[in-house]
């Protein structure tokens, strides 16, 4: 209803009296016509394309005009297309900053004309790939250098999305064990996400074992501890091996700069890096004698393995937290 | 048609004598012969449109809804949306699955599996396969199958099967018995399962010699389909050689989805993660073809359709690549079809 009526008050505009300097200069067309921001004179889509009901049979031409005329059932027509609803074809922006999921800096891609619009050109992350722009905006990849940009479109949020994750490493009850990368990379694949295996760049002897016996005792009532894979690499700064010794079977915990180029965290294509919470599970195949099942065990609480990354830890668990609910009065 | 003419000759009652002449007035024999004509044509033309009553068989309401159902989706995945991953780390649920080699698949399990994590070494391998039961012919579906394998290389398989070899010679009765079939009996059986002494359907394979195979079509109506036949590999002239298949080998069954009738699934054990990689892939490559065999020859598309390694309790599943598996082509046995 209310397109027509914007595009006949545009037109009344036009053709108004007092409004002739408007006219002349949208008429005139030129610099000035373009230069003036009118909301009613954006172009309106507003064709149906229609068909008529009934086909008028060709007259004879000595018939008398009146006889020539059109009846009713004439007028009647069927909808074959609206334009409105076409489905549009996608638009080229060319970014001007990186944005998740879609490209970096400088690049043109190809999105769907309301999201391009919504989501692209009106914050300014973005403009239409024209000629014009393309020239302007030329430097923009040569200017960039490679350390600016995230390394894929999709790179930042596997990292956001990992960071969300807590991950349980399943590890044997009664057999000693030392945790090793490789128990970490078999965690996450486990849950659906595939890391690659990092050479080690220089293996390191292990020094003496470290018992964290103060830890024992708190150990001994739960049994899952803790571990914050961290940017700051506390464990992997370190370079030292933990012990961690449960009630049932014991296990040392190495955390080495075996773990990759960078300590500690999950490092995707060498560039984006990501801490991610790991909770020892201690497992056993025996289905009678395996520790209960928690549900929303990621909101359940539990002890730093690494008392260095505790306050890493706490960022991490409250970043993640659901805001609570406001009580009502 | 004298008075006829008096009566209407009065003037003041002429119309309704008229009327009354029409009605009367049609007598003639050939007018009577064209409106009887007329009659039986009505009469026909009614007969022809009356329609034949189909007497509907009545099905209860619950059974009505469930032959409604069409069990939704297709369980088989479909990928064809989803990107190849382009970063190292990624998040399988986004992305095409990953194809692995056997032996990446096979190091993946002993990881799970290894003394630290959850300490199984023994543990079963098993080889997923999907199929597409879908004939050439539109509506028209392969039968679910079962086959007992041979292995190149045995292994505990924990499967465990009721066997009845029938033999007319008594030598092989014995060795039978010390091979491991639950029973061995001569001619004999046929009327002892006549008379209600056997129940036949303890069993749950029948061997037997090719020579005694006539007299015990008698007993065909007992076990129906898993009836001895050489195609099945079920007799021979050997009866402890095919014992042994029986008795070493691995059973494998399809089993169809209840709404989806072209997606049906596999699900074999193929070796132990102790064995070395070579022989669990000759076993795989064993069992694979063996598969591929039981193809009808009115099946222009794969039968084949995706191959998973799976060992529990871990339930990671990985892809890989069947067709180096399939390439040497083996003489076919047919298999028996479930019934």
């Amino acid at each position: 209803m209310l397109r027509p009526l914007v595009q006949g008050m545009s037109c009344l505009r036009l053709h108004g009296a007092q409004s002739g300097a408007l006219r002349e200069a949208v008429q005139g067309g030129g610099a000035a016509a373009r230069a003036l921001p009118h909301p009613l004179l954006q172009t309106v889509r507003t064709t149906f394309i229609l068909k008529r009901k009934t086909r008028p049979y060709l007259v004879n031409t000595h018939k008398k005009v009146r006889d020539r005329r059109l009846k009713a059932r004439h007028f009647q027509y069927v909808l074959v297309e609206d334009t409105n609803i076409k489905k549009k074809e996608p638009v080229k922006v060319l970014l001007r900053t990186s944005v998740e999921g879609l490209g970096s800096r400088g690049e043109v891609v190809e999105v769907a004309p309301n999201k391009a619009r919504k989501e692209l050109l009106l914050p300014g992350l973005a403009v239409y790939a024209s000629p014009d722009n393309l020239e302007k905006f030329s430097t923009l990849i040569t200017d960039t250098t490679q350390e600016d940009q995230p390394s894929s479109p999709f790179a930042l949020s596997t990292a956001n999305m990992l960071s969300m994750k807590v991950i349980y490493v399943s590890m044997n009850k009664y057999k000693p064990w030392v945790l090793e990368p490789w128990h970490i990379r078999v965690a996450f694949r486990k849950v659906g996400v595939i890391m690659p295996e990092r050479p080690s760049p220089c293996p390191r002897t292990p020094s003496p074992a470290r018992t964290l016996t103060s830890r024992t005792k708190n150990l001994q009532s739960r049994l899952r501890v803790e571990a914050g894979m961290g940017r700051q690499g506390v464990v992997g700064a370190e370079g030292g091996w933990s012990t961690v010794v449960g009630r049932h079977g014991g296990g040392r915990v190495s955390w080495g700069p075996a773990w990759g180029p960078k300590e500690g965290g999950v490092v995707i294509n060498n560039k984006e890096e990501a801490a991610v919470r790991c909770r020892l599970n201690h497992y056993t195949s025996n289905m009678l004698d395996r520790l209960p099942c928690q549900g929303n065990f990621w909101e359940l609480p539990s002890d730093p393995l690494f008392p260095e990354q505790a306050a890493l830890l706490e960022e991490l668990n409250s970043r993640n937290q659901q805001p609570e609910e406001e009580e009502l009065d | 048609m004298a008075s006829l003419a008096a009566v209407c000759s009065t003037g003041v009652a002429r119309t309704q004598v008229l009327r009354w002449a029409a009605t009367s007035l049609h007598t003639s024999a050939a007018l009577e012969a064209a409106r009887k004509g007329t009659r039986a044509k009505a009469e026909a033309k009614k007969k022809a449109s009356k329609k034949e009553e189909v007497k509907r068989e009545f099905i209860p309401l619950k059974k009505r809804l469930e032959l409604k159902q069409t069990g939704g989706a297709s369980p088989r995945r479909f990928e064809d949306h989803l990107k190849n991953p382009s970063d190292d780390v990624w998040v399988t649920t986004f992305y095409k699955w990953k194809v692995y080699t056997v032996e990446e698949a096979l190091a993946m399990h002993r990881e799970t599996h290894h003394a630290t994590q959850a300490d199984l070494p023994d543990a079963h391998v098993y080889v997923c396969i999907e199929l597409d039961m879908a004939a050439d012919k539109k509506n028209r579906f392969i039968d679910d199958f079962y086959n007992v394998i041979r292995m190149p290389h045995d292994f505990n398989t924990g499967q465990e099967r009721s066997i009845l070899v029938i033999s007319s010679n008594e030598e092989v009765h014995e060795q039978a018995l010390q091979m491991g079939a639950t029973h061995a009996a001569g001619l004999e059986v046929v009327k002892q399962a006549q008379a209600g002494d056997i129940n036949l359907w303890e069993y749950d394979h029948y061997i037997a010699e090719t020579e005694i195979l006539p007299e015990l079509v008698a007993i065909r109506g007992l076990i129906k389909k898993r009836f001895p036949t050489v195609r099945n590999g079920t007799a021979g002239n050997d009866v402890l050689a095919i014992l042994e298949r029986f008795t070493k080998g691995v059973e494998y069954n399809t089993s169809k989805d209840k709404y989806h009738h072209d997606y049906a699934t596999i699900r074999v054990p193929f070796g132990q993660l102790s064995m070395s990689n070579d022989q669990l892939e000759e076993n795989l490559s064993a069992v694979l073809k063996e598969v591929e065999r039981q193809k009808p020859p009115r099946k222009s598309s794969n039968l084949i359709t995706m191959v998973m390694i799976v060992s529990p309790p871990s339930r990671e599943q990985f892809k890989f690549d069947p067709t180096p598996y399939l390439l040497q082509s083996v003489m076919p046995i047919k298999a028996a079809v479930t019934g």
